[in-house]
């Protein structure tokens, strides 16, 4: 049947407060996208993080692969937040990658840009050029989250897998 | 790896069409927004007439926004086939070609040889 070989790839950006997830099938086929927000001051944000935003991704999409990205500075909440996804999507492989987006753009603005000529139906998400003052808006973590993904599919960056779960690297 | 296709791609075309749960629900003619996010989780399907709708709202077919139900009904029928041709070769090698069956046997045997994938191996 000649659609039996789909792969689908959930990728995330994570920070202490939020992640950004694309999913995509194939290289080219862009699934669903979004940033998942936790206003939360409790220490049970990373919780709400995990069971109420990353849980019905899960259960929608079914993704063959998790990725995300292993920065070397990460904050703990981050660290702490990278675990608790872990532990919930226990089944499906996970691959943290050690970060190298360089070739899709300098900057995230750039990666942003090459990003939305790819895959013009997130076009709308990006912002004007933040100003050096300004804080950066929240949606670039989606951005990243596709780079990441188009990253991981081409094959561009090293798998931590065995690091992680002790099982070979894709 | 083989993956399945998903039940349905309803969020996707709906996320790239750029309107909101609101909008399609409007236009789809459904009581509100929250029929069409269990819709789009798969927790309960559309009517048909709603899943026509979506097709003409798209431009899409509907095997191809349902597409994981409709591999799942596809395979399910084609499974049905096979065995009602089994169970009506039975009855013509038993009680020799009446017309009713034999027309019945041609009729199933000629469209399972029309799908694709189709191997022409007797069911057990």
């Amino acid at each position: 049947m000649k659609h039996k070989r789909l792969t689908r790839i959930l990728a995330l950006d994570l920070h202490p407060r939020s992640f950004g997830y694309v999913v995509i099938e194939r290289l080219t086929t862009l699934l669903d996208w979004g940033v998942c927000r936790s206003y939360r001051k409790t220490k049970k944000l990373q919780e709400v993080l995990v069971g109420r935003r990353l849980r019905p991704l899960l259960k929608i999409w079914m993704p063959d692969v998790i990725v995300a990205r292993v920065g070397e500075r990460r904050s703990k909440s981050v660290e702490s937040l990278f675990r608790q996804m872990k532990k919930e999507i226990n089944g499906t492989p996970f691959r943290p990658i050690t970060v190298s987006l360089h070739y899709l753009g300098r900057s995230k603005y750039e990666r942003a840009v090459a990003l939305t000529t790819r895959f013009p139906a997130i076009s709308c998400k990006l912002r004007a050029k933040r100003k050096p003052w300004e804080s950066e808006h929240y949606s670039m973590s989606l951005f990243e989250a596709l780079a990441i993904a188009v990253a991981y599919r081409a094959g561009n960056v090293p798998s931590l897998t065995a690091a992680y779960s002790g099982t070979p690297s894709k | 790896m083989a993956t399945q296709r998903l039940p349905n791609y309803l969020r996707t075309y709906r996320k790239h069409s750029g309107l909101s749960q609101s909008d399609i629900s409007f236009l789809t003619r459904l009581k509100s927004k929250s029929d069409l996010s269990r819709y789009e989780r798969n927790l309960r399907q559309p009517s048909l007439r709603t899943a026509l709708a979506c097709q003409e709202l798209y431009g899409v077919a509907v095997s191809d926004l349902f597409a994981g139900l409709s591999d799942s009904v596809g395979k399910n029928t084609r499974n049905r086939m096979k065995r009602l041709r089994t169970r009506l070769q039975a009855k013509v090698d038993h009680k020799g070609s009446r017309n009713g069956i034999m027309q019945k046997f041609q009729w199933i045997s000629h469209r399972l040889l029309e799908m694709p994938n189709f191997k022409l191996v007797q069911a057990v």
